[in-house]
């Protein structure tokens, strides 16, 4: 390092100073700044380490210990539950764990109907807001405003509009006897208009992007050869919109997948286990058994699926993209 | 096919007028330029006939109809866009069914009609592969295809040739001259190129500032420029214009020009500037052909005397840059004799000289 | 001493080699560089002026090499073809700011400010930002910033390209006329060849990557030496027709000409050959080693027509001085001027005598 900082001094102090043009450093760093890529590197490197202590270094540490039987109840450290490997019976267990199994149904239901409802509904917004219309920078901003509200405090806005004698029933006059996060069928459906109320936003933004970006020129070519407004949606506006539409559907069906603060905050899980959903199964087995273990290779195989979904959604969006 | 008649279309955004009493009137199957500067209002004329925009006051028919209020898509127009704006995520063929397919044609006319265009293109080849594939030609001609399929009333076709390189342009104007005259299409072809314009159309319409200066066939409006804008619009290479002050000695009329410099009038020139007996502010233009070194060819033509500038070469022929104190002459160096810095003798052929008056731009005349 | 020197530089892109290259630009010359698309003239300006690291050869600055200096030690300016204005300074921030840097005298900006807005017209727009001006205006303001500096040389990549048709025209002039003036050197890229010749002193033609031939314009027009620089040099390009001459050398027969055409070149006996003719060197004429012609159409572009017509299978364009005023008015039969004949090898060389 000295010699990086020797040449620095030498060259503010030197001749080339007084020449009336910017004296040009010759050192190490200077090689690195005008060489882009190994400027580049130089500043991913300080994330690069942060990522590693944060995301590689608990998932090598999580698989580990799924083989073994371990539990913070055993009295001995992590790293020795080697004492007590298993050989991935917690693997073996998770696949015929009938409560897992159906955490991760309604998990899959609360994802069938949420995901596609806010599709629809964000497609249906972004086309609105394709054109200039008065106001329009003033409805956008509101339109956002549910996506940047926490999801927890969205859970208790939902879970005090839909009590029995909320302002959901008052308004249409329904009975306080007709409960939703009580209700068996109802609870579920709740779950799934508050996920949908706080994610149309993101729908909408990422769609309201790719529609954008679509070439102003050929729908007006298009509208010329006397297409109405649905057919130009239909064969320009959508065929071209694919790889944002694989993206936006592959992030959200990921992010409904681990869907918890709502359903936590909104029925707990209930009533009984109705809206239980996978990352709520897990948080009960983490914190009320402490089976971490198991949980960790529940996590792992889930981690698993899920990142070969999106991999497989997003490879389609640039294959898309760029043709 | 349509006739299209512009009556007093005026356009206005704001404070800014683009268009005033702009009227035009266009024959069925004429091809007519609308040529003018950036700016001049000539896409904005274009976008009005389209119906992207509706004029502020004057009407626009087509065949004597009023297209007032009909939207669009329900005006049958067949546009060509500066980039073409092909369908890129289709193929040849759907391009060109875009249109039929719109109007819920049944399957085997479109067939019938997009292979027969695809035919008279060129492309009937190309049908199945994807539009981004062809050639910056080829793209033309689909462009065209595709408008024409749906056998529209009027052509609408936006600096078609801008995006192409100088020296293709030439072989894609010769295209789209052959391509009109097989559809026999009335069509209109915005440019700033007055290359193009006398090139390819029957009319010119001459634009500036929102204002109609000529309306006539390249040759009149070449040979017989309604004004100084036009005299220095039209023509290439372009004409020399000088500017100056009309002085009467003794009944020797002469242009004395801003910056010094002097150029006494005769022939035809004389008579034009002699009408305008109120004008004290005068414009000469010549054209650079019209300027010959050597004798006096002719007794009227006016004898100059200045220094060569610099010589260029534009295509076949040499010009020479003269000056004559402040004012500068273009002219053709067609005997190849001259060099920089000489010291020459030019002569203005008078009958070819063109009167203007300075502070309108008006063309003055002898006999009109 | 040449102000600028390139000696067989090259440098390879995937799919592309550019080069070997060598041209030498003279001090107070301007050196037009011009060619189709994509044939490496950006790439040159980037060579010459440091941005582009060649792999082999050397490039000369003032006479000596400059792979020791960087950009800025060239004493270069460049107008580039995305003009890169500043867009939160305003016209005539961005006009001055080389000098500016330089830590110029103010006086001495005024003065150059003030040549250099008034040449290029931009005078009544400096004080508006890039974002304010239509693109003509942007574009002479990048001029105008690469002119106020003395440079060694000025590297223009398409300057011009954006103004109207009749705007590029003056323009050209008063570009032309400035560089006289303060004698500077200038290295001139554009693809409209009519451009680059009416400006050049000399020109190099490039076709991909290569440069095809260097000379001054009148050079390049009349002899050019190879069937690449022929077909991209002249608006409308040169008439080209592909045969073979017979067996003894003196005639040259292709399936567009109904005879042989007598044209004696024994250097080609029997060997297969381009033979080129410009538009304006065809000419209506009866006499019996007349082709015959089927007229198509004709562009009136009022000093001179020009004639579409089909000789054979090929479309041919004919320059007519003057008026043709409808296609029936011009001959059925039309001759080369054999002072004007173009012959090419079959490698595409310039084949004379």
């Amino acid at each position: 390092m000295t010699d990086i900082i020797s040449t620095r001094v030498a060259d503010v102090s030197g001749d080339e100073a007084m020449d009336g043009k910017a004296p040009l450093r010759r050192g190490y760093w200077s090689a690195v700044a005008r060489d882009g890529r190994r400027l580049g590197k130089w500043f991913v490197a300080p994330t690069v380490i942060l990522l590693l202590f944060i995301v590689v270094f608990p998932l090598a540490m999580q698989l580990y210990l799924s083989f073994t039987w371990w539990t913070p109840l055993d009295g001995v450290r992590w790293y020795r539950a080697f004492e007590s490997f298993n050989a991935g019976d917690n693997y073996a267990r998770l696949a015929v764990d009938s409560a897992l199994w159906s955490a991760i149904w309604r998990t899959l239901v609360i994802m069938v109907f949420a995901v596609p409802a806010q599709f629809l509904l964000g497609l249906g917004l972004a086309y609105l807001f394709v054109d200039q219309f008065p106001g329009r920078k003033f409805f956008y901003s509101v339109l956002l405003t549910p996506m940047m509200i926490v999801p927890a405090v969205v859970g208790l806005m939902f879970f005090l509009v839909f009590q029995g004698t909320g302002p959901f029933n008052h308004t249409f006059g329904l009975p306080a006897s007709f409960t939703w996060l009580t209700d068996v069928h109802r609870a579920m459906l709740s779950v799934i208009i508050a996920d949908t109320w706080q994610w149309t936003p993101l729908m909408f933004l990422i769609l309201l992007s790719g529609m954008l970006a679509v070439p102003p020129d050929q729908l007006l070519a298009a509208r010329l050869l006397g297409g109405s407004s649905w057919q130009n949606f239909r064969k320009i506006i959508l065929p071209r919109m694919k790889p944002v539409i694989a993206i936006a559907l592959v992030l959200r069906s990921v992010e409904c997948f681990k869907i918890f603060d709502l359903n936590f905050v909104m029925t707990k899980g209930g009533p009984g286990v109705e809206t239980e959903t996978v990352s709520l199964y897990l948080y009960k087995k983490t914190f009320a058994d402490l089976d971490w273990a198991y949980v960790g290779a529940i996590g792992l195989v889930i981690l698993f699926v899920l990142s070969a979904i999106a991999a497989s959604g997003l490879a389609f969006a640039s294959k898309k993209a760029k043709g | 096919m349509s006739s299209i008649t512009l009556n007093r279309v005026t356009k206005r955004f704001d404070q800014f007028t683009a268009l005033e009493n702009l009227s035009l009137d266009i024959l069925e199957g004429e091809f007519v330029a609308l040529l003018g500067p950036s700016g001049c209002g000539k896409t904005t004329t274009m976008n009005m006939i389209a119906g992207l925009d509706e004029p502020s006051e004057g009407g626009i028919y087509f065949d004597g109809e009023s297209l007032s209020g009909i939207p669009l898509q329900d005006r049958n127009i067949g546009f060509v866009f500066q980039n073409y704006a092909i369908f890129t995520h289709l193929s040849v063929y759907k391009n060109l069914a875009y249109g039929l397919e719109v109007r819920r044609l049944p399957k085997s006319e479109i067939e019938r009609r997009v292979r027969a265009m695809a035919d008279r293109m060129d492309l009937g080849k190309d049908l199945d592969r994807p539009a981004t594939s062809l050639s910056v030609n080829e793209l033309q001609k689909l462009a065209i295809g595709r408008s024409a399929v749906v056998e529209p009333r009027v052509f609408l076709l936006d600096e078609p040739l801008s995006s192409l390189d100088a020296g293709f342009r030439a072989y894609m104007r010769a295209e789209l001259k052959v391509l009109q005259q097989e559809f026999g299409q009335t069509m209109i072809y915005v440019t700033h190129d007055q290359i193009e314009a006398m090139s390819l159309a029957d009319k010119i319409a001459v634009i500036d500032k929102g204002r109609l200066m000529q309306y006539g066939s390249p040759l009149a409006v070449y040979d017989d420029p309604a004004n100084r804008f036009v005299a220095n619009f039209v023509g290439s290479p372009r004409i020399n214009l000088v500017d100056g002050e009309l002085r009467d000695e003794a009944g020797r009329r002469s242009l004395v020009l801003n910056g010094g410099g002097m150029i006494p009038l005769s022939g035809g020139v004389d008579a034009d500037f002699a009408r305008g007996a109120a004008v004290h502010g005068g414009s000469i233009g010549i054209r650079p052909q019209d300027i010959y070194f050597g004798d006096r060819r002719a007794d009227d033509d006016i004898r100059l005397t200045g220094t060569v500038e610099s010589l260029e070469r534009v295509g076949p022929r040499r010009l020479a840059y003269i000056r004559m104190q402040e004012a500068r002459f273009l002219a053709v160096d067609d005997r190849d004799e001259l060099s920089v810095r000489e010291e020459v003798a030019f002569h203005l052929v008078a009958n070819k000289c063109m009167a203007f008056n300075l502070k309108t731009g008006e063309r003055l005349r002898a006999n009109s | 001493m040449h102000a600028i020197e390139i000696k067989g530089a090259q440098k390879s892109f995937p799919g592309f080699t550019l080069g070997p290259l060598d041209l030498a630009v003279r001090r107070g010359e301007v050196f037009g560089i011009f060619g189709p698309p994509s044939a490496g003239k950006t790439s040159v300006l980037r060579l010459i002026l440091g941005l582009l690291p060649q792999d082999k050869g050397a490039v000369l600055v003032g006479g000596a090499d400059a792979a020791s200096m960087e950009a800025s030690e060239r004493d270069m300016s460049m107008v580039f073809q995305n003009l890169a204005l500043f867009p939160h300074m305003s016209g005539r921030e961005n006009i001055v700011f080389p000098l500016v840097e330089r830590n110029v005298p103010e006086d001495e900006i005024a003065v150059r400010l003030d040549a250099v807005s008034e040449v290029l017209h931009v005078s009544h727009i400096l004080h508006k930002k890039p974002a304010q001006m239509s693109g003509g205006e942007r574009q002479r303001i990048a001029l105008g910033r690469a002119l106020v500096v003395d440079s060694r040389a000025i590297l223009l990549d398409e300057p011009i390209s954006a103004l109207d048709a009749r705007l590029r025209e003056e323009m050209r002039v008063e570009l032309k006329r400035l560089q006289r003036t303060k004698n500077q050197t200038f290295v001139y890229v554009s693809h409209d060849e009519e451009e680059v010749m009416a400006i050049s002193d000399r020109v190099a033609v490039m076709i991909d990557g290569q440069i095809a031939q260097i000379g001054e314009p009148d050079e390049i027009y009349n002899r050019p030496g190879t069937l690449g620089v022929a077909k991209v040099v002249g608006s409308p390009p040169m008439n080209l027709f592909e045969g073979r001459f017979s067996s003894d050398g003196r005639y040259f027969e292709c399936e567009d000409f109904a005879v042989p055409y007598p044209l004696v070149r024994e250097a080609l006996k029997g060997k297969v050959a381009t033979v080129g003719i410009r538009p304006e060197d065809i000419r209506e004429d009866d006499a019996a080693a007349s082709h015959e012609i089927a007229l198509r159409s004709i562009e009136p572009l009022g000093g001179y027509t020009i004639v579409n017509a089909v000789l054979g299978h090929r479309l041919v364009k004919i320059r007519a001085s003057g008026r043709v005023t409808s296609v029936d008015r011009y001959g059925r039969r039309v001759t080369f001027d054999p002072r004007h004949l173009h012959v090419f090898d079959g490698e595409g060389s310039r084949c004379d005598g």
